[in-house]
């Protein structure tokens, strides 16, 4: 009992002394875990970080009808039923977006300035989802309003070129004709959208109103889905096939191939970057730790000559080490805890997600280390002659 | 007098020195290896992107309009359809940003009956090497632009059989055609019946519509529907930078800018621009940017490098702590040597000028081993992740020196005025 008090007050008057140094090994430890802590975080999250902002890439699965038998023509479509229930396989939380899309050629008015005698001219109609543009084609520029209720039936949507080639702009009313038929419609343009792709050679209305007007009640051509982490389960796609006759479900390869080969990258090189911070922030504490024991030679020269043996002298260092290195791992998990949140707010807008086992990762390292970097140069000054370090120079 | 006593201290004290210049050197690397890596990210991850495919669209002008579903073409015969003329395809490798073009292939499609099924007949260039007005040779084609294209068999090579074709893997379910299997396609150009027996050399898998079309070199396309020199649709892979306000303001209107603007815009890799130039190189066409890609490219070019420059940052502040950490104990450990210096008549300047000193040369041993170092680590980065090194930025090593030099003389800055106030003769007395 005497000697444990005796032990504490010499720790106690350890760190009461030598303050000022105290201080910088405390502060050394506590940004350096701090930092390690943050990057960690990070790199922990970083998947799934990554993997959404990918989604900036648009549909990465497409849903088409069973194409293996085709006698029936009506197997080229896909019923609404079916679609509900390949999109309820999926979480909410993966999720991002959803598109059906209806395919139609119908005929358009060419926009003519004097009215008199303007011809119709053939294009692709898409029934769709306006609400889900934004998920599912992030990369689309529009020029107006999208009609993101379902119910609206009297806006259209037209690709660039359609714009462009049949004369019109947002505000303006077009006629459309369809193919089969002689029933004319009137719409109003209520956006133009540019892609890039075939999607500006297409003209865009509201899902039920194609269904309607091309007497396709509750039937859909494909469907085009933004799926967050499904790259590590393969066997979900064949799946779902398997549970849902008369599909097709296939992940677009060109996304979902090139963004798999890019996250790999991005991930190979945050870890490869924080191992490098890790190690170098680990050397600084622990050299900064080892001038910090040097300088006590002799401190240590003073304990042996007063009877102390080497074990008690390492044992009382360690213990110094160990409460320093374990309150500054602490407190620089904290820290690193704020600092990886600064980084999620301002590189992906979202918080860094907490993760437990950071936490004992963090204390143990800082113990271990502090350990480590005071242990070394202890040993190497511990077996020196009292009297020669007493007398100084 | 003074220089001997730096010289004596780096003669004699380098034992004890050692430790901080191993720190400055430890902290050095870190910031030349962040900072190297940092600087060249967003060229490698430039390159990267590209797996996306082209994200460039050339297409001859005209009027009409294509009615396309799901890569099946339903737009009626037209008389006078436009082409782009093949011999100025090369032109695209002499635009000014021509360094900046990856990849490019071009089209020509047909419907073709094989069996009676009738399906999409495409031309294009596999790996081609061609050779441009420079006189230089580079390999052009979808082997590469599309990266994500798997072909079961073999792919069809430059110079190799003009009677090869590749054939989408739902069209060979289709038909049950395999690899080695000879086939009769069917064209019907202007009425006129043009048979021609083709083999089978692979099985493409794509994952898109490109699975219910077959491919052939270009010129046997061209010969057989007597479209001879004649292209479609070239597609392009071109690097380019994210845009920015002038990006968009000059593709809205190009006149709007004024001369300088405009040569800025002209002078930088903006797809809009590197479009533009294309223009000006192919007569008679229109470039269409493929905004799935370039849009994407874009975010995550920003967020990347936004993410390496706070990473760095981090880097930097721990770096900056370990070397001004040491700093800081090796200046308290000499209170006494301050104090004698002080007792035998040195004044406070010229303390704090031997310390500054000795200290910017600890940093810049340090600061020069740790640039070596760095670039070692940034080596490592680069070829375990790119597969190539990460370029060696002249700018990184002053940056780096001057960084150290000054965290070390900022870390024993508080210490040395501590140490300076005190009273020499409290301090010898021990």
């Amino acid at each position: 009992m005497q000697k444990l008090k005796m032990f504490l007050r010499l720790t106690l008057k350890s760190f009461k002394e030598r303050k000022s140094r105290i201080a910088i090994a405390f502060f050394a430890i506590v940004v350096g875990i701090g930092v390690i802590t943050s990057l960690f975080s990070v790199y922990y999250d970083i998947n799934l970080k990554m993997s959404k902002e990918m989604r900036a890439y648009g549909a990465n699965m497409i849903l088409t009808p069973d194409s293996s038998n085709q006698q029936d023509q009506n197997n080229k479509m896909l019923s609404m039923n079916k679609f509900n229930q390949v999109v309820s396989k999926f979480s909410d939380q993966n999720l991002i977006g959803v598109r059906p899309n209806l395919y139609g050629i119908i005929e358009l008015q060419q926009n003519s300035v004097k009215g008199v005698f303007s011809n119709m001219r053939p294009a692709v109609m898409v029934g769709t989802w306006f609400d889900q543009v934004e998920k599912v084609n992030p990369y689309w520029k529009i020029e107006g309003e999208l009609p993101v209720n379902r119910e609206v039936d009297d806006e259209i949507v037209l690709g660039k070129t359609v714009a462009e080639k049949l004369g019109y702009s947002v505000g303006e009313k077009i006629k459309m004709k369809l193919s089969d038929s002689y029933q004319v419609k009137e719409f109003i343009v209520a956006a133009v959208i540019e892609s890039g792709s075939d999607a500006d050679n297409q003209v865009f209305v509201n899902l039920k109103t194609a269904q309607k007007l091309l007497n396709k009640d509750n039937k859909i051509s494909a469907a085009y889905l933004s799926v967050l982490n499904y790259e590590n389960d393969p066997a979900l796609l064949k799946g779902i096939e398997n549970d849902i006759i008369g599909i097709n479900l296939n992940s677009i390869k060109k996304i979902a191939s090139s963004e798999s080969k890019i996250l790999d990258k991005i991930k190979s090189l945050m870890y490869l970057v924080v191992i490098i911070i890790l190690l170098s922030t680990l050397l600084c504490v622990s050299t900064t730790m080892m001038t910090i024991v040097t300088e006590r030679k002799e401190e240590i020269g003073l304990k042996k000559s007063l009877g102390a043996d080497n074990k008690n002298v390492i044992i009382e260092f360690l213990t110094e080490a160990a409460i320093l290195g374990g309150f500054g791992g602490l407190l620089g998990y904290g820290i690193g805890y704020l600092g990886a949140q600064i980084i999620g707010q301002s590189v992906f807008g979202s918080f860094i997600s907490f993760r437990l086992p950071i936490i004992p990762f963090a204390f143990f390292l800082s113990v271990f280390v502090a350990c480590l970097a005071s242990i070394i140069p202890v040993r190497l000054v511990i077996d020196v002659d009292p009297a020669v370090v007493l007398k100084g120079e | 007098m003074f220089f001997r006593m730096i010289r004596r201290l780096f003669s004699r004290g380098l034992k004890s020195k050692l430790l901080a210049i191993l720190a400055i050197t430890f902290g050095a690397s870190l910031m030349t290896a962040m900072l190297s890596v940092t600087l060249d990210i967003g060229d490698k991850l430039n390159k990267e992107l590209k797996s996306f495919g082209s994200n460039i669209v050339i297409v001859p002008e005209s009027k009409s309009l294509p009615v396309k579903i799901d890569g099946v073409d339903f737009t009626p015969l037209e008389k006078n359809k436009k082409y782009i003329d093949e011999k100025d395809i090369t032109n695209i490798k002499m635009i000014f940003w021509r360094h900046n073009i990856v990849d490019f292939a071009p089209y020509l499609t047909a419907t073709a009956e094989i069996n009676n099924k009738q399906v999409p007949i495409v031309g294009t260039w596999f790996k081609n090497n061609v050779k441009i007005p420079t006189g230089e040779r580079f390999d052009f084609g979808v082997k590469k632009l599309k990266s994500w294209w798997e072909v079961e068999g073999d792919w069809i090579t430059n110079g190799g059989s003009k009677d090869e074709a590749l054939i989408g893997l739902k069209f060979a379910e289709k038909m049950n055609i395999k690899p080695g299997d000879q086939f009769e396609v069917t064209i019907n150009n202007n009425g006129t019946l043009l048979s021609k027996k083709l083999t089978a050399k692979g099985i493409l898998k794509t994952g898109d519509q490109a699975e219910s079309k077959i491919y052939v070199p270009l010129d046997t396309l061209q010969s057989i529907t007597g479209l001879e020199n004649k292209v479609e649709e070239i597609e392009v892979s071109a690097l380019t930078t994210p845009e920015n306000k002038l990006a968009r303001r000059a593709k809205a209107d190009p006149d709007s800018l004024t001369t300088a603007e405009f040569d800025t815009w002209y002078c930088t890799a903006y797809v809009s621009s590197i479009i533009y130039q294309i223009e000006e190189s192919i007569p008679g066409v229109v470039g269409k940017e493929v905004r799935q890609i370039t849009q994407g490219e874009g975010q995550i070019l920003n967020k990347m490098s936004l993410l390496m420059l706070l990473v760095t940052i981090t880097a930097l502040i721990s770096s900056g702590l370990g070397i001004s950490s040491i700093m800081t104990t090796r200046v308290l450990e000499r209170q006494q040597e301050i104090g004698l210096l002080k007792a035998i008549g040195a004044s406070n300047l010229a303390v704090i000028a031997l310390f500054t000193v000795e200290i910017s040369l600890v940093g810049l041993i340090g600061g020069l081993f740790g640039y070596g170092l760095g670039n070692i680590f940034a080596t490592i980065i680069g070829q375990q992740v790119f597969g190539t090194a990460i370029s060696v930025k002249l700018l990184v090593l002053p940056l780096t020196l001057v960084m150290a030099i000054i965290v070390a003389l900022v870390g024993s800055s508080s210490p040395l005025r501590m140490a300076l106030k005190l009273d020499p003769a409290e301090v010898l007395r021990g």
